[in-house]
Order: C-alpha cells, then structure tokens, then sequence
C-alpha cells in the first residue's frame, strides 16, 4: 500500500508499480543525524541510498550555518568524519570556524566535503533536492518509499528505511506524535543563522524566531521570510566587517514534534527516575529554554528551570533501541530531534554529537536489521550485547557519558563534571540556606527528601526559610503558604549569582534567585484564593513576575 | 480546490515583480526557503546596471543601496539579497509556499490543475487560469556553474580560464570563483570540481580562503528565456545576466 498525505489527511491506496530502485537500507534526510546513519549502515556493507531535499548533505550543520559543537557527549563514528575535516581545514584551503579556546566548528564547505568523501568510500548513494512523497508498505512493515526529484517520481525498495528528516516519513503514515506543550501545544522557537567573520574565525549568528511546528505552510513561509528579513540575517547595512559569509538556507529547528515509539522516556520519567536500561548511547546537554513564556511551559520543566533554577546545569539521557522505533511499525527506524523523547526531553538529543551518535546508532541497528533478518524489537531483545559492542567500539557506546548532572560552569576535560546533589538533610540545610539552591532545591523535586524536614525550617531565618517554603510549595505542601504569602508581601528581592568557574557562554554566567517571582507562581499552584488581591497587584505591572501572577490568577480561579 | 488567477513557480528574481502586479490572486510555489536563490544562494554576483529601471526595480535598487548591499557602480554583496528579496516576498501580497515542489501540472478546459507538494500537508490541488515558471528545466539549454566564495586580504584580479573564472564582489577581499560544470552535476560534485582546482592552483590565489560554497546551482544562459510549452509560460529568471536584469525582466514582461 502507498501512503500519501491529501490535503494534509492520510490516505492509503493499492501500489503495484515495482520499485526503480532498490537497497538495503534508505536514509531519508542526510542531515546531521541521517548523514552518519547512511555512512553507517554502508560501513557495514549494507547498500545504501540516501535521500534528501536540500542539495548537500549535513542538513543545519552545513547548509544552515550551525556549525559549532558545544554541549553534547563524546564518542563514535562523527569522530572520523571531522578527523577528515580536520585535514581539510589543515589543507588550508578553507576558513577556519573554530574559534580559539572555543570547541570545534566545522563550516559549511569543510563537513560537507568530508561527509561526502565519506559516503563515496563507502558507496552511499545520494540523491539530492529530492522530498519523499508516500511510503509503501506491507501491513506495518515499511517496505520502501516514493520520492519527487523536482522532475518526476521514482520508486526505492528498501529492507529499512530510517526516518533522518525530522518525522517526514513517520508523518506520511498519519503515525501519532507526542505533541507540544500541554498548554497550547507549542514547541520551541526556530532560528535562521548567517555565516559572519570575528578574529578571522567564521561563526554563526541567529536570533530565537518563533513556533515553526503549528503553522499552516502559507504561515510557515510568511514567517520564514519574515525572519529571513530580520537581523541578524538581514542587516541594517552592510560594512567589509559586517559582511555575510554564508546563509543558512535550513531553518534551524530546535524542536520538531517527536514520533511516540515503542519506548517513550519524557520528562516526567526522567523525573521520576524511569531511565532506560538498555543503553546505546547517551547524550549530554542543558534543557533547552527557547520559549520567553516559561508560565506557559508544562509544570515540570517549570520546576526545573525556574524554581530549581537549573539552567546552568547539563543532564546525561540514556536512549535504548525502542526510542528509535515507531510504535507498531517495522521496517523503520527514527534518526534525529524525533525519537520518542516528547517536548521537554527533546532539547537532550538536539547537539551535534548526540544527533551523530543517533544517526550511528539508527544506522548500525539498520544494518543489523538486514544481516538478521529481524525487526528492531527483536534486535532490541535478541542481539542487543552484539548492538552495544558495535557502537562501544566506535566510542558511540561509552558508560563514562553517563554523567548524570553536571554544571556546566565548570571547566570541562574533557567532559563536563558531575555535580553530587545533597544527600543529607546537613547538606540540604547548607545548600538551601546559601544564594545557591539549585541542587537543593532539584533534590527535593526528585522526592530525595521528606516535606517534613523542610517544614521545619520554616521558622528558620533569610534564605533559609525561603527557599524552604520554595521546596515545599513545589512538593505541593500547603504549609508553605504563609511563608510564600509573607514573601509576595514584600519587594521583590533578586540575588544575582555570578560564576566564579571558567564559562564558555554568556547566559550561564548568572542566575537569578528570585524567591518573589517563584512565591507568585506557587501560590497560584497550591490555589490560594486568600493571595488573589495581591496576584491582581503584581499582575498590572508589565514585567515577568506580571505574567506569572496572570497564569496564577487563571489557575486558582479555575480552582475554585 | 482552490483556483488563483496565477500560479508561480519560483520565488525567483523575475518572479518577484509579478508577484507584486498580480497582487493577492497568486500563488508561488518554491522549492527552497530563501527567495532569488538562483542568483543569492547560487552566488551570481554579477555586476548590474540600474539606470532606467522601472519602478519596483528601481525600489529594489535602492534598498540594496541603502543597506550597503549594492555599490554606485553596479557591485553586490549577493549573499545579502535573499534576506532583501524574502522581505519584499513578505510585503507583496499573494500566496506564497516554501518547501513546496509543483509536481504535476495539467491543462484543463479552462486553465491549468498544478499539483502541489509539500511535507506537511502532502498533495494539493489547485486550479489557475495561468501557471509561469521562472524556474530552469532540463529541457532548457544552460552551461551550470557552480560558485565558490572567496575571502583575500588583498586584490585579485578578475580572470576567465574557460572552466574557471572570477568575480569581484562589492567588498575589498569579497571574490567569487565561478566553475563551469558539466551538466547533470550535483552541488557536491562541483564541490569536488572546485576542491581539486584550489589545490593545484593555489598560486593563482595567493592567501585567498574559501568562506563558502553556493548552495544553488547556477547557469549561464545564451538570451533570456520567454517561451511556451503545453501552455505554460517559461520566464526563467536564472537565464537573465544579472540580477536586476530579471527584476526588470519580470515587471516589464507583458502578461
């Protein structure tokens, strides 16, 4: 059967003409994550036709002009393509991206070059400027897909085909998404990044844009030449130093809706430590905060990023085979943003080296697939030490990526170091009493601790009882009331923390512990109507503690 | 289905002006994200006359002055154009799809059904009473070129090999190598074309770098193309010498 979209609607309808072309394996979308997929699969012998719309391989790692590694965990099959680029670069012949003192950045023309030396020795055949337009199957399984080349349609059989171009696959069957946030199913914003010039080093500029997932495509388009229009793509005016080197024509997106497999591992599993056990790799990186309006953000990563105050803090994710597989498919495997991680947990898998190591792991289980002749399930449960060691000797597998939590104000070397979270009510009274909570806080939420402790702390003095009320009133625990109460009275006090440690960037270099902001939004949660008069106080104002108050007020008088 | 006056493929150069004279009954379907890729995003930094334009033109002129993206002697900072071009798009009027590919197009009693593509809504069908396309096809009879950004300290002076030759962009230290390419090529492999040149020509270069590649094929046309074929009309902006040359082409063209 062919799967096509109709006016957006999912249609199925008989299919007898053959396949033009046939392979092993089908990468569609040779973007970062499908470009190692493909050189993967064929590593191991397997033929390989790779596909894709843009006219280069690399996807918003080349032709989008992001081009810098900076989070993300260390290890596998990526490393071999930038030893190549290295070369390149050492060649002479191209630019520098990498900054001094900066992690690696390899520019358009550089890891396009090498990903492509890297397909042709290996045999990747690559078909450009190309979009799938319906994918055939047999019942569930996945047994092929029809591309548009710009000129006319043609067939390609395949034993696996891995979905590389962010769920286009996976939406032509109409398979089901995890979505947005709850609130108003929005995901985070894209950007557009130009290539600029600084210390005779190239680098990428870009600016958040807005919610690409839930527009229409005459929206979609709007808003992409809005923003193409906007600095810093389009400039004011133009000088030698401020000169263009490159566009990105990928819009940069940060979030793509997530295809539910048949192991999805959220924030909340996370939270409530349901990690994955049958690791194949792991990735490191900050939750990602795109969105401006954290109020409107699910209550768990508000926790996290605004009440923990976790933002300077990185998390290791363990992915397992089931969260590259389309729940009930076969034939079909997820390389990229989309694999079953929902809208908070996403933000883990976006960094280059942890999308590489996605495209290496969906590229060897492909392979394996076709040599076994089995399923993904069944490779998942009946060859799953031969997957791991595959990938544990590229370094893709690596247990020392397990880094739980780590600050990510700390020098790295070569990775960033893991912080310990306070395990007695000592340390917890230490940390909570200090400017900075986070830890503690975050300790807390993951339920290491008793309300009880924390409730008898209430009477203690300054930061101690505030951050105390904090951690209560985020376990839900009303005796935090007349504390947060007593906090929403005064002015709002902010304390600036400023990093002594060695920062790669900017927006980690403080954080803001501001107990008034995180009382408006509590209150709100524990629906306390006796602080509604003084919500409506805060809510007139036109700054963030306002928006909170409004989302509060919504929240208590749906309440009551 | 829905119907517009006028389908457009392309959201090209020459398309530009068209679309702002057909107003809001018109569709535009392009295959990329950027608009005027055939000459920002293939990097044709040829240099353009702006005397005597007509007036869109003219106001496209003066906004690529006023932002320092065309000089008074005709040079552009071409990789500045399709940011240019994309927010002329966004005031014009009219329908406009990217990431979009027409993929069949039919003549009908009273006009055209193009087929549409996009991923994510799939195939739609729309009805018009005319379908142009400003695109190049294969059937067109081109020379591809592939281009190369160049950043140098210091001149260089403008050459054609024949397969090889350079253009200065608006910039001191802004060049571009332009490759003539067999056609058929990918961007990949005229990447490999050029790659193998910089390395046995590095005298020619001097401390010239390669900042970027096109992302665009470009072509060389020998007179613009106007044309019809199974009733649409093919005005190729590609095929026009330099980009105000198929500005002006598109608002002077008679519909």
């Amino acid at each position: 059967m062919l799967h096509i979209l109709n006016e957006g609607n999912p249609s199925c309808e008989p299919y007898d003409g053959g396949f033009e072309l046939t392979c092993d394996v089908c990468v569609v979308g040779l973007g970062t994550a499908g470009a190692i997929a493909a050189i993967a699969a064929a590593k191991r012998g397997q033929r390989v036709i790779g596909v894709d719309a843009s006219s280069i391989p690399g996807g918003v790692g080349t032709s989008g002009c992001v081009w810098d590694y900076y989070y993300g965990a260390y290890g596998g099959l990526y490393c071999e393509i930038n030893a190549e680029a290295d070369r390149i670069v050492a060649e002479g012949r191209y630019i520098h991206s990498t900054k001094p003192g900066y992690k690696l950045s390899y520019s358009t023309p550089v890891k396009s070059l090498a990903l492509e030396r890297f397909f042709e020795r290996y045999g990747v055949r690559t078909i450009y400027e190309s979009n799938v337009t319906g994918v055939l199957c047999d019942g569930k399984r996945v047994v092929g897909v029809i591309i548009f080349d710009g000129g006319r349609f043609v067939s390609i059989g395949a034993s696996v085909v891995i979905d590389g171009a962010e769920g286009a696959v996976c939406h032509l069957m109409g398979l089901p998404t995890l979505g947005g946030r709850k609130s108003d199913g929005k995901t985070a914003r894209f950007s557009r990044t130009v290539g600029v010039m600084e210390y005779k080093r190239m680098h990428g500029a870009w600016a958040f844009n807005e919610d690409y997932a839930n527009t229409t495509p005459s929206e979609a388009a709007a808003m992409t030449c809005r923003w193409a229009s906007s600095h810093p793509c389009l400039a004011e005016s133009y000088t030698d130093r401020t000169r263009l080197y490159a566009v990105g024509r990928e819009i940069g997106l940060r979030e793509v809706l997530c295809v539910s497999c048949e192991r999805n591992f959220l924030f909340t599993d996370y939270l409530a430590g349901n990690c994955p056990e049958n690791v194949i790799f792991y990735t490191f990186s900050p939750l990602d905060n795109a969105n401006p309006d954290l109020w409107n953000e699910d209550e768990d990563f508000q926790d996290w990023q605004f009440l923990c105050g976790m933002h300077a803090y990185g998390v290791s994710m363990g992915v397992c085979p089931e969260m590259l597989i389309p729940r009930g498919m076969e034939g079909i495997l997820l390389a990229g943003k989309h694999i079953g991680t929902g809208h908070t947990m996403t933000s883990t898998i976006r960094m280059r080296t942890d999308m590489e190591k996605c495209g290496e792991a969906a590229g060897v289980m492909a392979a394996m697939m076709c040599e076994h002749g089995c399923s993904g399930l069944t490779l998942s449960r009946e060859h799953f030490d031969e997957l791991r060691g595959i990938l544990a000797e590229s370094g893709c597998y690596d247990p020392d990526n397990d880094r739980g939590i780590c600050d990510l104000n700390l020098p790295d070397d070569p990775m960033w170091k893991p912080v310990p979270l306070p395990k007695t009510a000592e340390e917890l009274r230490e940390t909570l009493g200090s400017e900075h909570p986070s830890l503690g806080l975050f300790a807390v939420r993951l339920g290491l601790f008793d309300a009880d402790t924390l409730a008898g702390w209430l009477d203690a003095d300054g930061l101690l009882r505030d951050n105390a009320a904090v951690a209560l009133g985020m376990m839900g625990d009303r005796r935090a009331l007349p504390v947060l109460r007593e906090i929403l009275a005064g002015e709002p006090v902010v304390h600036i923390y400023r990093s002594p440690h060695k920062y790669f960037f900017p927006w980690l270099e403080t954080t803001e512990l501001c107990n008034f902001t995180k009382a408006v939004c509590l209150v709100g949660r524990l629906g306390d109507a006796d602080s509604l008069e003084r919500l409506r106080e805060i809510a007139a104002g036109d700054d963030k503690a306002a928006e909170w108050a409004k989302a509060s007020i919504r929240k208590i008088e749906q309440k009551s | 289905m829905k119907h517009y006056h006028t389908i457009l493929i392309g959201a090209t150069a020459l398309a530009y002006p068209i679309a702002v004279r057909l107003g809001g009954d018109c569709l535009t379907v392009e295959p990329g994200f950027s608009a005027g890729a055939e000459f920002s995003d293939a990097m044709r930094a040829e240099p353009v006359d702006t005397r005597a334009l007509p007036p869109i033109a003219a106001a496209l002129a003066a906004e690529l002055k006023g932002r320092g993206i065309l000089s008074e002697d005709g040079r552009l900072h071409i990789l500045a154009v399709g940011g240019v071009l994309c927010g002329c798009w966004a005031k014009c009027g009219g329908t406009l799809l990217m990431g979009a590919r027409a993929t069949e197009i039919v003549q009908t009693g009273d006009g055209f059904a193009v087929t549409v593509f996009h991923p994510q809504t799939g195939f739609t069908t729309y009805s018009a009473a005319r379908v142009i396309d400003t695109t190049v096809r294969d059937f067109m009879d081109y020379q591809p070129t592939f281009g190369l950004l160049l950043a140098r300290d210091e001149w260089l002076t403008p050459f054609d090999d024949g397969d090889v030759y350079l253009q200065r962009g608006l910039f001191a230290d802004e060049f571009v190598l332009r490759f003539r390419v067999p056609r058929g090529a990918t961007i990949p492999e005229a990447q490999a074309i050029a790659d193998r040149w910089l390395e046995t020509h590095r005298e020619r270069l001097g401390s010239a770098q390669a900042a970027g590649i096109a992302l665009y094929m470009g072509q060389e046309f020998r007179l613009p193309v106007d044309m019809v074929r199974d009733g649409v009309r093919y005005l190729t902006s590609a095929s026009h010498p330099d980009l105000m040359s198929a500005v002006k082409g598109g608002e002077l063209v008679c519909l």
